[in-house]
């Protein structure tokens, strides 16, 4: 078993369906500016989760404007990075031995890609909103690859068992 | 004027409640059956008594339109209950005035027991209220009064009132500075300006020199219009009251947030509203917005064992009862749910 606490957050899963991407080879060898999320899950047959873990996100109020639009751009880009860089790797276009076999040899006509958000101590009623924010921010992507974006606090992600209760 | 608290003791879906309200906007949420028209329409009838030629037990028959106008229908039906007591409190130069109705299920048609009903008179002789039903109306005025009168339709008194309303003459005048700026932001929406053809008994939308029938306009700018006439002709002016039955109703989410602001605008003009509302956008922005201009109260009513009750706070999010938050909240585990594929 892997564990990893992120954002105060708990996280366990067989060692076989997690790559962590963050601080990983791949993305040191590609190099600089590169985001990542923290990790990628295969909890399901032909699912790949690209999983962030968050503490905290800034309140969509007129004095944060600038600071909720950093922090969209923000994750939108270590999704898409994280994305392209996986594909890069499971076309062996870059560095790929890290990468367990059940997310290396992934089903490609079959593979489903979600990017998951997770916010410790997040109200559901602030997550649609967000949601909806990163999803346009993502619209291209999605529409490209029916990718999904789910945005889950804490109590949610436990329900998918996605982070452990401790 | 300011209506400040309700007491309703076995009244439609209430039992015994109590309700006291702020002077800024009320905004009454809860599921279909609670009660949130029946209330506006009760304090409308009692804000319309003010006038001397107008009785409150028979506005309130006029406005709910029970059957042979009979008020006794308006007692709760839970078995064993035979009366009903409504009393409605308003706040004067910091004195507090009511005005009370007492019914019973053999009441004969309006001829309920009004306490206080002169003295209300005297007070608030002055008052004008103003109700904005859900389902638009303008487009279908023409002669729709004196059909009503004939009894050859039946439409209770609020869509009635709101034609009068609308019909009064535009002031020739020039637009006060604070109406201004309200107004400009109407007519880019409307895109034109609303008249009303006297001798044609009909409203038409104005742009430029032409003019398009009002039936022919979107519903939404219909309701958006009619708010425009209502501050253009001066109804909606310092010390009245303004009840506005689902606002969001036909509205483009869009004009969502402009509406609060001009209900935020008007009540800080000195106007007070009450509003009953099924949308979240709107109920959101009223939080939001509020924060920085305007008294808001939210009033949560729900069903009980015990007739409706209800639970108010001065936020949107702090209502422990919210059925407009909880939807919402299963609509996004829904959506995790469809998405997560389990």
């Amino acid at each position: 078993m892997i564990q990893i606490e992120e954002s105060k957050m708990f996280f366990e899963f067989e060692k076989e369906r997690v790559f962590r991407i963050e601080n990983s080879k791949l993305q040191k060898t590609i190099g600089e500016g590169i985001k990542t999320v923290e990790f990628l899950v295969a909890l399901k047959e032909d699912e790949i989760y690209f999983v962030e873990a968050k503490s905290s996100s800034p309140q969509p109020t007129p004095e944060n404007k600038e600071k909720f639009e950093t922090f969209l751009n923000e994750i939108s880009d270590k999704f898409l990075h994280s994305f392209n860089m996986y594909l890069s790797a499971v076309l062996k276009r870059n560095h790929y031995d890290e990468i367990t076999e059940t997310l290396i040899n992934i089903n490609k006509e079959k593979a489903v890609f979600k990017f998951i958000l997770i916010i410790k101590g997040h109200k559901i009623e602030w997550l649609q909103p967000l949601k909806d924010a990163i999803y346009k921010k993502l619209l291209h992507q999605n529409k490209i690859w029916k990718s999904s974006v789910i945005l889950m606090n804490e109590e949610i992600a436990k329900e998918y068992r996605l982070v452990k209760e401790r | 004027m300011g209506i400040q608290k309700i007491d309703l003791s076995n009244f439609t879906v209430f039992e015994q409640e109590s309700i006291d309200f702020c002077e800024g906007i009320n905004i009454l949420i809860g599921e279909n059956g609670t009660g949130k028209t029946h209330l506006m329409k009760l304090i409308y009838s009692a804000c319309k008594a003010v006038n001397p030629k107008v009785s409150f037990s028979q506005k309130i028959v006029n406005t709910f339109r029970p059957d042979d106008f009979k008020i006794g229908r308006l007692v709760n039906r839970k078995p064993g209950t035979s009366s009903s007591t409504v009393k409605i409190h308003a706040l004067k130069n910091n004195l507090i005035k009511s005005v009370s109705i007492n019914f019973s299920t053999k009441t004969n048609k309006w001829e309920a027991e009004v306490k206080n009903e002169q003295s209300w008179e005297k007070e608030f002789g002055n008052l004008e209220s103003t109700f904005i039903p859900a389902k638009e109306i303008l487009s279908n005025s023409y002669n729709i009064i004196s059909a009503n009168e004939k009894s050859n339709v039946e439409f209770d008194d609020t869509y009635i009132d709101i034609i009068h309303s609308a019909k009064v003459d535009i002031s020739a005048g020039r637009d006060s500075m604070s109406k201004k700026p309200q107004l400009n932001r109407l007519e880019k929406i409307i895109e034109g300006k609303v008249f009303f053809d006297a001798p044609k008994d009909k409203f038409y939308l104005k742009y430029g020199n032409s003019k398009v029938e009002f039936n022919l306009v979107a519903e939404g700018i219909r309701k958006i219009a009619l708010l425009w006439q209502l501050m253009k002709n001066g109804t909606l002016e310092k010390g009245s009251v303004l009840f506005w039955d689902e606002p969001e109703a036909n509205i483009n989410p869009l004009h969502i947030p402009l509406i609060v602001d001009m209900l935020l605008e008007i009540q800080e003009s000195g106007v007070q509203i009450f509003i009953s509302t099924h949308d979240y956008t709107l109920s959101k922005y009223f939080d939001i917005k509020s924060n920085e201009k305007g008294k808001v109260q939210f009033h949560s009513l729900y069903k009980t064992e015990h007739g409706v009750k209800c639970e108010s706070s001065s936020k949107f999010k702090n209502l422990e009862i919210n059925t407009i938050r909880d939807t919402f909240i299963q609509l996004y585990k829904d959506e995790i749910k469809m998405e997560m594929g389990s």
